[in-house]
C-alpha cells in the first residue's frame, strides 16, 4: 500500500511537471547573450554611413577583433568623412582598400592605437587638459572647452570635434569626432615651433640648446622623457617691448652672449621655464612646487579657489602672480605639453612653507588603477613607459595605490579619494621631493601603522641618516595606550608624534586626528637644507615588513 | 492497486483543469481595487481623484525635481554630498540619460488631473448630491494643477507634448509630438482663466486645508507667474491686482518672517503650499544638518550684508557658523535645528510677498503701464518688511530692475526660484541680459574648470533640459531639444 501511495505521487508530479514544462519550452533554438548591447564593432557596423571606413581601417590593421571581444576601451571613431579626409590628404587616395603598402599600414595602427584608451571615459570625465589615462601609443588624448558650446564643441587635441559622444557598448565606448587626430610625432619645440605664435622664446630655446635637450623623447635607457614648457608667446613678449630674440637676449643678459653656457643669464631663463614631467593645468599642485630644469629651482604653484597663481608674491599687500592664458595652454606635443604666461617668467625664489608630498608616482605616469599591482614583471601599463619616482631595491618590486574610504589617508584632489601608497617587503625605496626652498625643516611621515607586520625604516636625507627611526608596528595607543586621546601635544611631541591631519576622515566620518593609526612620526625637527633644491628622501629597512605608507610633511621651522 | 491508479488518472485531470485554467483566470477583476468601469460614480470618488492630482505632487519624484530644477543651475547651492547626476547638473552639464530630466512623475500627475476631467462631469450624473457647482470646482483645481505642473515643463524644457486626454484607454495618442512654447503657454492661459472662475476663494476648515488646495488666489499667482514668464505684463499687473484686491493675503511681520513662514508653514501669506501627511523628504534629504547634500554658496552672506538688521539673513534663510540652509532645517534663531524626523515642512508654490514683486517686475517691464514709482513701493513693501529701512532705489528700470531681483534672491533664498529669475531676466529681448547667467561661471568654477563651466554656459539654448533618453527611445515622434542632438 506504502508503494502504491508513493507511485500516486510520483505520477501526479510526473503530470505536473509535464503541464510545467510544456508551458515554456519555446524558447528552443534561440541564441542567448549576456547582454543585449553590442560590441564596439556591431556598434560601429551597424552605422555603416559614419562608421565603414573607419571598420574597415580596424579591419586592416587587425585590431578588429580585439573590439568584438571583451575589454573595455575607449574608442575615438573618426567619420567616415573624416577618413576621407584624412587619406585623401595623406596619401591622396579615396578608399581605405587602396592603403596596401607596409609603411601605410603601419601608420595606420599608430592610429588606431592612438584613438584607442584602455578604460572608458564617458564625455561627463572630460576635463580643460588631458584625458587620465595613457592612450595605446602611450600618449594623452586632450580634451578642451575654450571653443565654447558645451559638449558637443569640444575639442580633441584641439583639433577634432565630437560628433557623437558616450556611444554605449558592451566592451567599451565610441565617441565619433569629425576629423582623424594626427598621432603625437613631434616633440615639445617642434610642435611650438610649427605654431608659430612663439618665435622668439623658440628661437631662445635654439641658442640656449634647450630646443635639442627638449626634443628627447626617449633617453638612453630607452625610457619616456617629458618636458613641460611655460613659454612667452610673441605677443606677451611685445607688451613687455621685447619684439626680437635680440630684444629678450638685451633684457635677460646684456653682458654674456655666450648663451650655452649654464650659468649664463638667458640660459638659466630659459631653463626655468620647462619642467621635466607632464603638468596640464590641471596637474599643477594645489599649494606646492613644480622642479624646473634649472637645477636647484622650481615654479611655486597655488590654486585659489579661482585660479592657478604662479610664482605669487608672498608679501602680503600688492602681490603679483602668473597666470596661464587658457586658449593657448595645455597644447600637446610627443613628450609633452606646453602653455604660454601671461607676463614674463623670471626665477623666482620662494620661501620655506608647509609641503606635503603624498607618497605619489610621478604625472608622466598618468593615474594608476587603484588597488592593481605595478612594476617591472606586470604586464600593467604605464609601468613600461617608464617611471623613475619612486626607485626601489630590489629592483622589480611591484607597487600599487589602494584608495580605501575605510582609512582617513591623505590624497591628492586628483585622486578624488583617500590613497595609500602600499608595496611588499624591500631593502629600501627612495623618492625625490620636490624643490624646496632653503631653511629649517621639521619632517613628519605617516602610514597605516600599529600592526606587527609593519617595518621599522631608517630615513636617509641625501644620503645621510637622520633623525629617529620610524617603527611602523607602533600606532598612537602602542606608544600612549589606550588613552592617547589625553595626551597633551607636548608630551606626545617630545615622545616624536604629532596626532594625524584633522582634514582628513574615512567614509564614515572618523578623522585621522581620531585614528591611532594615523598619527605623524617625527622624524626630525632641525632639518637644516641650506640650498634651495630637490632631495632623494629613502626610507631603508631595519627590520622588513609590508609597506602602507602615505605621506611626508615638511613643516618649516623658525 | 486499481484504486491506486484511478487515484493517479484523478490527479491528472485535476491539475490540467487548475494550471489550463490560466487564462480564464486572468479574467478576474481584482478584489482589493476598483477598477476603471467602476470608478467615478459619486462625489466621494471624484474627491478622492482629485486628493490624488495633489498626492502625486508630493513625492520625492516630483518635488525634488522642482527643487533641483529651480535651484542647482542657478548659484546658490553647492554640493556637500550630491550626486553626479546633481553635480552635472550645478555645472549645467546635462546629456539625456541623466536621470533628472526625467519627467514622467510630472506627466503622472498630469494624467491623474486629465483623469478628473474627462471623468468628473460622468459621475456628477450619476450622483443625485453632486452638484454641477461642485464638479466645477473639482474640475477647475485639476485645471489649475495641470497649468502648473506644464508651467514648470515650459520652464525647464521649453517644448513638451501637450497632452490634454486622459490615458484611460487605447483610443489615446501614445506617441505625442512636442507642442511650442507658445502653445503650451496659450493653453495654461486658457485653462487658468476658465479655472480662476470656478474655484474657491478657500477653505474655511483649516490654515493647511486652505493653504494645501488651489484656491483663487492660487490659479491666479500661476498665472501671473506665467504672464510675466511669456512678458504678457498688463495681464500680469490685472491678475495680480485681483489678488491683492481679494484681501484674504497680507505679509507677515518681520519678526514673524523664518517662524511664521517657514518653521510653522501656511502662514497668512501663503498662497498655494503643498501639503505632507509624512515627512517632507525633498526638504529633508536635501537640508537634515546631519548630513545635508546641500549648503548655501560662499557668497550668500554677502547679499544680505549692506543691510544689518535683514530677518532673512543669519538663522533665517542661513546659518552662519554651520555654512547651512537654515530657511528649511532650522527651528528658531537660537539655532536650534530639526531632527531627521521632523520635516513637516510645507512645500511653498507662491506666497504674497512673490504676488507683490512679480507685480512690481510687470509694472517695471510694461511699455502702457509702466509705473515705477508703483514697482518701487511694492518692491520697498517687501524690504522693508525684511529690513526694517525703506527702499532706497532711484527709479529708473535698470537700477530697480536690479533691485528687484537682488529682493527676489534675497526673499526667495532656495525656494526654487532663483534659476528662473534668472533665465526671465536673461532672455528678455533676445538674451540681452545673457550676462545674469554668465555670471554664474565665476561663482562656480574652480582654477581647473573655468573653460569648462563657461562653455556648459555659453549657449542660449543650453538654458533648458534635455528630454529623457528613455522618452525619445519610447516615442518615435519627440525630437530632443536642439542643443543636445548627439548624432
Amino acid at each position: 500500500m506504502k508503494t502504491n501511495k508513493l507511485i500516486t505521487w510520483i505520477g501526479g508530479l510526473c503530470a505536473f511537471m509535464f503541464i510545467l514544462n510544456s508551458c515554456n519550452d519555446n524558447l528552443d533554438g534561440s541564441t542567448f547573450f549576456t547582454s543585449d548591447e553590442m560590441t564596439i564593432i556591431g556598434t560601429l557596423e551597424s552605422n555603416p554611413e559614419k562608421f565603414s571606413m573607419y571598420v574597415e581601417i580596424l579591419e586592416k590593421t587587425e585590431f578588429y577583433t580585439a573590439f568584438q571581444s571583451y575589454g573595455t576601451y575607449t574608442c575615438f571613431a573618426p567619420t567616415n568623412l573624416a577618413v576621407k579626409e584624412f587619406i585623401q590628404e595623406k596619401w591622396n587616395v579615396s578608399s581605405v582598400s587602396e592603403l596596401t603598402t607596409e609603411d601605410q599600414i603601419e601608420f595606420l595602427k599608430i592610429v588606431v592605437k592612438f584613438h584607442t584608451l584602455p578604460a572608458k571615459r564617458a564625455a561627463s570625465a572630460f576635463v580643460e587638459g588631458r584625458i587620465n589615462e595613457l592612450n595605446y601609443t602611450g600618449d594623452y588624448l586632450t580634451t578642451s572647452f575654450v571653443g565654447g558650446g558645451g559638449i558637443a564643441n569640444v575639442e580633441i587635441n584641439r583639433e577634432a570635434k565630437l560628433d557623437q559622444y558616450d556611444i554605449d557598448t558592451n566592451n567599451g565606448l565610441i565617441h565619433g569626432i569629425d576629423r582623424v587626430l594626427s598621432p603625437f610625432i613631434d616633440a615639445v619645440p617642434k610642435v611650438m615651433e610649427d605654431a608659430g605664435e612663439h618665435t622668439i622664446f623658440v628661437e631662445a630655446l635654439k641658442q640656449t640648446g634647450y630646443y635639442d635637450t627638449f626634443s628627447v623623447i626617449y633617453n638612453e635607457d630607452g625610457i619616456r622623457t617629458n618636458f613641460t614648457i611655460l613659454a612667452e608667446s610673441d605677443e606677451i613678449y611685445a607688451e613687455n617691448g621685447i619684439n626680437s630674440f635680440a630684444d629678450l637676449a638685451n633684457v635677460i643678459s646684456p653682458d654674456n652672449s655666450d648663451y650655452l653656457d649654464e650659468n649664463n643669464e638667458l640660459n638659466r631663463f630659459i631653463a626655468y621655464h620647462a619642467a621635466r614631467d607632464f603638468y596640464y593645468s590641471a596637474d599643477f599642485p594645489v599649494d606646492g612646487f613644480v622642479s624646473t630644469v634649472l637645477p636647484k629651482n622650481a615654479i611655486k604653484s597655488l590654486k585659489t579657489d579661482k585660479e592657478l597663481k604662479i610664482n605669487e608674491t608672498e608679501e602680503g599687500i600688492d602681490d603679483t602672480w602668473t597666470s596661464l592664458l587658457a586658449e593657448h595652454s595645455n597644447l600637446p606635443a610627443k613628450n609633452g605639453v606646453y602653455h604660454t604666461v601671461n607676463k614674463l617668467l623670471t626665477v623666482f625664489t620662494p620661501k620655506p612653507k608647509y609641503q606635503i608630498f603624498d607618497f605619489p608616482l610621478t604625472p608622466a605616469v598618468g593615474q594608476l588603477q587603484y588597488g592593481k599591482w605595478y612594476g617591472p614583471n606586470e604586464s600593467n601599463e604605464p609601468y613600461s613607459f617608464g617611471y623613475t619616482n619612486p626607485r626601489v631595491f630590489p629592483a622589480g618590486e611591484r607597487i600599487r595605490i589602494l584608495r580605501q574610504s575605510s582609512n582617513p589617508s591623505y590624497g591628492t584632489p586628483q585622486d578624488n579619494g583617500n590613497t595609500v601608497f602600499n608595496m611588499g617587503a624591500v631593502t629600501w625605496v627612495e623618492w625625490d621631493t620636490p624643490v624646496l626652498p632653503k631653511g629649517k625643516y621639521e619632517v613628519r611621515v605617516c602610514g597605516n601603522q600599529g600592526n606587527n607586520g609593519r617595518p621599522i625604516f631608517q630615513v636617509y636625507w641625501d644620503g645621510q641618516p637622520i633623525g629617529s627611526q620610524w617603527d611602523m608596528r607602533d600606532n598612537l595607543s602602542d606608544v600612549f595606550g589606550s588613552n592617547w586621546k589625553d595626551v597633551d601635544s607636548l608630551t606626545m611631541r617630545q615622545a616624536g608624534y604629532v596626532r594625524g591631519l584633522k582634514d582628513r576622515a574615512t567614509g564614515a566620518g572618523v578623522t585621522a586626528y581620531d585614528s591611532s593609526n594615523w598619527g605623524r612620526f617625527i622624524v626630525t625637527s632641525d632639518l637644516l637644507c641650506p640650498e634651495q633644491q630637490s632631495h632623494v628622501f629613502r626610507l631603508e629597512i631595519i627590520k622588513s615588513g609590508g609597506i602602507p605608507i602615505d605621506y611626508v610633511e615638511f613643516v618649516p621651522v623658525n | 492497486m486499481k484504486l491506486n491508479i484511478i487515484k493517479i488518472f484523478a490527479i491528472v485531470p485535476l491539475l490540467v483543469a487548475s494550471l489550463s485554467s490560466c487564462s480564464s483566470y486572468l479574467d478576474l477583476e481584482p478584489q482589493d481595487n476598483l477598477i476603471q468601469k467602476e470608478f467615478w460614480q459619486n462625489k466621494e470618488q471624484v474627491a478622492s481623484a482629485v486628493a490624488g492630482c495633489y498626492a502625486s505632487m508630493n513625492q520625492s519624484g516630483f518635488t525634488d525635481r522642482v527643487l533641483k530644477w529651480g535651484e542647482l543651475r542657478a548659484e546658490m547651492l553647492v554640493s556637500v554630498r550630491a550626486g553626479s547626476s546633481e553635480q552635472n547638473m550645478m555645472k549645467n552639464f546635462v546629456t539625456p540619460t541623466n536621470s533628472l530630466v526625467n519627467w514622467s512623475a510630472f506627466y503622472a500627475t498630469i494624467n491623474y488631473c486629465n483623469l478628473v476631467l474627462e471623468f468628473t462631469d460622468q459621475a456628477q450624473a450619476k450622483d443625485l448630491s453632486f452638484t454641477e457647482e461642485e464638479a466645477a470646482t473639482f474640475k477647475a483645481e485639476a485645471l489649475a494643477i495641470r497649468s502648473l505642473v506644464y508651467f514648470i515643463l515650459v520652464k525647464n524644457f521649453k517644448e513638451v507634448p501637450l497632452v490634454l486626454t486622459a490615458t484611460a484607454s487605447n483610443q489615446v495618442d501614445f506617441y505625442p509630438a512636442k507642442n511650442t512654447e507658445e502653445e503650451i503657454i496659450d493653453q495654461i492661459v486658457s485653462d487658468l482663466n476658465v479655472a480662476v472662475e470656478d474655484l474657491n476663494i478657500g477653505y474655511s476648515e483649516s490654515a493647511a486645508y486652505d493653504k494645501g488646495r488651489i484656491t483663487k488666489g492660487g490659479a491666479l499667482s500661476i498665472l501671473a507667474d506665467v504672464y510675466l514668464w511669456s512678458e504678457q505684463y498688463n495681464e500680469c499687473i490685472n491678475t495680480t491686482q485681483e489678488i491683492i484686491d481679494s484681501g484674504r493675503y497680507s505679509l507677515v511681520d518681520g519678526s514673524e518672517w523664518f517662524n511664521s513662514i517657514f518653521f510653522e508653514g501656511n502662514s497668512s501669506e501663503g498662497v498655494f503650499e503643498l501639503q505632507f501627511d509624512d515627512l517632507n523628504k525633498t526638504l529633508q534629504s536635501s537640508f537634515y544638518i546631519g548630513s545635508p547634500t546641500y549648503a548655501p554658496f560662499g557668497g550668500l552672506k554677502e547679499i544680505y550684508i549692506e543691510f544689518l538688521d535683514d530677518v532673512r539673513a543669519d538663522k533665517a534663510t542661513y546659518d552662519e557658523e554651520l555654512n547651512s540652509v537654515f530657511k528649511f532645517a532650522g527651528i528658531d534663531e537660537t539655532g536650534l535645528y530639526r531632527g531627521n524626523d521632523e520635516f513637516y515642512n510645507t512645500f511653498i508654490f507662491y506666497r504674497y510677498a512673490e504676488v507683490l514683486l512679480m507685480q512690481a517686475e510687470a509694472y517695471i517691464f510694461s511699455t502702457e503701464n509702466q509705473n515705477l514709482n508703483k514697482a518701487a513701493e511694492l518692491i520697498g513693501l517687501v524690504h522693508e518688511r525684511a529690513t526694517g529701512i525703506p527702499l532706497d532705489v532711484s527709479l529708473d528700470k535698470a537700477s530697480l530692475s536690479n533691485a528687484l531681483l537682488l529682493e527676489r534672491q534675497k526673499e526667495f533664498a532656495f525656494e526654487s526660484k532663483r534659476w528662473y529669475d534668472l533665465l526671465r531676466f536673461a532672455r528678455r529681448n533676445n538674451f540681452e541680459e545673457q550676462y545674469l547667467i554668465l555670471n554664474l561661471v565665476d561663482i562656480k568654477a574652480g582654477p581647473d574648470d573655468y573653460e569648462q563651466i563657461l562653455s556648459f554656459y555659453s549657449d542660449q539654448e543650453s538654458y533648458f533640459l534635455p528630454i529623457y533618453q528613455n522618452e525619445i527611445d519610447l516615442n518615435k515622434n519627440l525630437v530632443q531639444n536642439p542643443y543636445y542632438e548627439n548624432n
